[in-house]
């Protein structure tokens, strides 16, 4: 196992660093002169030339792209443009509270759809199977930030019941003001995974070691829960880590929605100011980040199914 | 193939070989529709006379040319299910099977109202004149009062009217962007997995660090770099979503080179130019359309999102995602400002899905 996850992490190095030269190249593309960003409008011509020879920015781009990776590399992204604080120290202090939202809208997501969609794939063609399918259609077809919008409409200024912003915090605002927002991202995937998982149960259910457990007299909740679910899992769980990545570009925009104190607003705001070392600090961190997440699915997957670990010896 | 290097057969040729002769009633059928719906609204003379000091009118432009698509879109459409006997029988059991699908039926019916919305989106409100016309002694009309179904904005303008051309927006955007990666992004594939070696790997690893970045954030990321406008928006949708087709197109084609035909038609001493367009591309159609249909209302999704952060395409432009953005500010106050664009959306994206599924069905008919 220990192997695996080396090679895995091996081959996870050419796709950093593929990311952040798309992603510098991208950015370079940005108009404006990032020195008079800095110094402002009135600035003198000297001045300008000072910064720009102080940024680098006179050298040419490949000498510009290795510099900025090899300080990336060791965890700096450059200082912020309009607060002049480093990227790295505004990410860290905001990431934390997007992932608490992300891995709360998973946790929700995986509590409602992998029994639902069980539950839909026992009873097929039933009336509550249509009903779950029709609503995890609209589900999958609701934008998240417009069901923020509708949620905040509904609990938090009709009904009251809950806050519409609001920091996470260990207290009961701060996990009251986190259940609009988790409900939001979350729901879209819970609907995703309701899906998989019932056309991944639907196959199993026909299998022959599920009708010989069923000849052998195994209870029918038994069958379901060990002999069916875990097979059908395995489909489910490489969605789980396609969603992953969805949910934190999902996260941007529900973070601007509640006024979330995480890396997608941060990214939004330094957007709205051109602040080009940290929109480009986020985007590779948080394709890094995906990247991670992805790798951390391929070591459960090969964990839940030991064919996967055995093409990699 | 030999009766094309007689020229004097050319015409028979063309008349006589069923696929051309389809191509042709179809090319000459969709011209004159699309000449014919532009002829009935009035189009092309604004957005190709420039004023006095030569300059073009950009929101007329912008105007013309979703509306062009939309019309396309529309016509196509119409002429896939009028015309399908004539296309061969291929279509014609694809059309067969997916109107056997309700669900499918429910998601096509959905789109088409949606297109005709679009397409004639200018007999139902003028842009100018209604559109983007602030009315400020008319703000926050509440919904159905004084002939605005869905109310008014905070600017007094009528959001059935913006919601109507912002489906114009949304559908050109979306079909622009995914058949623009279609295009580029199956051309890599394609060459990718025909030729194999080192052109395979190279741009197969460069296809996976663009997919190693979540879409939303990259176009984001090339959004901001290159500012945003309608144009910039389609470029990054359609480079975010290029690396799935590219996938796709080479898995298609890896598991399409090996098999036999291939091999005769090499042995024919056909090129690979020619076995490419005949024999891998329409064997790769079916995986295309229906991740093409899915692809659409991702990027429908995207501009929405995109939009909505200030990203997208910008006001006064009605776009369903900054209307979204534009009505937040007053939810308490005016919630159909935010409820009915975010509807739209979910309409078409839901209809998209529908389709899409749909036509995985229909166009595999392993699954019958």
């Amino acid at each position: 196992m220990g192997k695996y996850i080396l090679k895995r992490i091996v081959m996870l190095i050419p796709v950093v660093i593929g990311i952040s030269f798309v992603v510098f190249s991208i950015m370079s593309l940005t108009p404006g002169d990032p020195a008079q960003l800095i110094l402002g409008e009135s600035a003198s011509k000297e001045a300008l030339d000072a910064k720009r020879e102080e940024l680098g920015l006179n050298d040419p781009f490949i000498v510009q792209y290795f510099r900025y990776v090899s300080a990336a590399a060791v965890g700096d992204f450059g200082r912020s443009y309009t607060t002049n604080v480093p990227v790295t120290q505004e990410i860290m202090s905001r990431f934390p509270n997007t992932l608490i939202l992300t891995i709360c809208a998973v946790i929700l997501a995986i509590i409602i759809g992998i029994p639902v969609g069980v539950f839909t794939a026992v009873r097929q063609y039933s009336l509550w199977d249509s009903g779950v399918m029709v609503l995890t259609l609209l589900g999958v077809s609701m934008p998240v930030f417009w069901l923020g919008l509708m949620l905040i409409l509904l609990f938090a200024l009709n009904l009251n019941w809950l806050p519409a912003v609001g920091q996470p915090s260990w207290s009961i605002n701060g996990i009251r003001a986190l259940i609009l927002p988790t409900l939001s991202l979350g729901v879209n995937t819970a609907a995703v995974i309701t899906r998989m998982t019932r056309s991944s149960m639907l196959d199993v259910i026909r299998q022959d070691y599920i009708r010989t457990a069923r000849a052998k007299g195994v209870s029918e909740f038994y069958v379901i829960a060990r002999h069916a679910l875990r097979n059908a899992m395995i489909p489910v769980l490489t969605v789980i880590g396609i969603q992953f990545g969805g949910l934190l570009g999902g996260a941007i925009l529900t973070e601007s929605v509640f006024s979330w104190p995480g890396v997608g607003r941060l990214l939004v705001e330094a957007i709205r100011q051109k602040d080009t070392p940290r929109v480009m600090g986020i985007v590779i961190f948080l394709a890094v980040a995906f990247s991670i997440v992805n790798l951390i699915v391929d070591v459960l997957y090969a964990y839940v199914d030991p064919r996967i670990k055995s093409r990699y010896k | 193939m030999e009766q094309l290097h007689q020229s004097k057969d050319l015409f028979h040729y063309i008349v006589h070989h069923k696929n051309i002769k389809n191509i042709f009633i179809g090319y000459i059928v969709g011209s004159l529709s699309i000449i014919l719906i532009n002829l009935l609204l009035g189009y092309g003379t604004e957005a190709f006379i420039p004023n006095e000091a030569g300059e073009f009118n950009q929101v007329a432009r912008t105007v013309h040319f979703t509306s062009l698509v939309c019309q396309f879109l529309l016509a196509v459409t119409f002429i896939a299910f009028l015309f399908s006997h004539m296309f061969g029988s291929q279509l014609n059991s694809v059309i067969t099977r997916l109107r056997k699908n309700p669900m499918a039926v429910i998601g096509l019916f959905i789109l088409i109202i949606l297109t005709i919305f679009a397409t004639f989106a200018d007999f139902i409100a003028n842009y100018e004149l209604v559109v983007i016309k602030q009315n400020l002694s008319n703000t926050f009309a509440t919904p159905g009062s004084k002939g605005h179904i869905f109310g008014t904005d905070e600017f007094g303008r009528d959001i059935f009217a913006r919601i109507v051309h912002g489906t114009r927006i949304s559908l050109t955007i979306g079909f622009v962007a995914v058949s623009a990666s279609i295009l580029v992004g199956g051309f890599l594939g394609a060459v990718a997995g025909y030729y194999g070696g080192w052109l395979d790997n190279v741009v197969m690893r460069v296809m996976d660090v663009f997919l190693a970045i979540p879409s939303i954030l990259l176009s984001i990321a090339i959004v901001s770099a290159l500012g945003p406008s309608l144009i910039n928006l389609v470029i990054a949708i359609s480079i975010s979503n290029m690396p799935v087709y590219a996938r796709i197109v080479r898995a298609s084609v890896l598991s399409i080179r090996g098999q036999e035909f291939i091999e005769a038609a090499h042995a024919i001493g056909a090129n690979n130019i020619y076995i490419i367009v005949k024999h891998i591309l329409p064997n790769v159609m079916s995986p295309i359309i229906v991740q093409g249909t899915l692809g659409v209302a991702g990027a429908i999704l995207s501009i929405a999102g995109l939009s909505f952060i200030g990203l997208g395409v910008q006001p006064p432009t009605p776009e369903w995602g900054s209307m979204l953005s534009g009505g937040r500010s007053f939810i308490r106050k005016a919630p159909w400002v935010t409820t009915y664009p975010g509807v739209a959306i979910m309409m078409s994206i839901l209809s998209l899905n529908l389709l899409g599924d749909g036509l995985r069905d229909a166009l595999d008919p392993r699954l019958k």
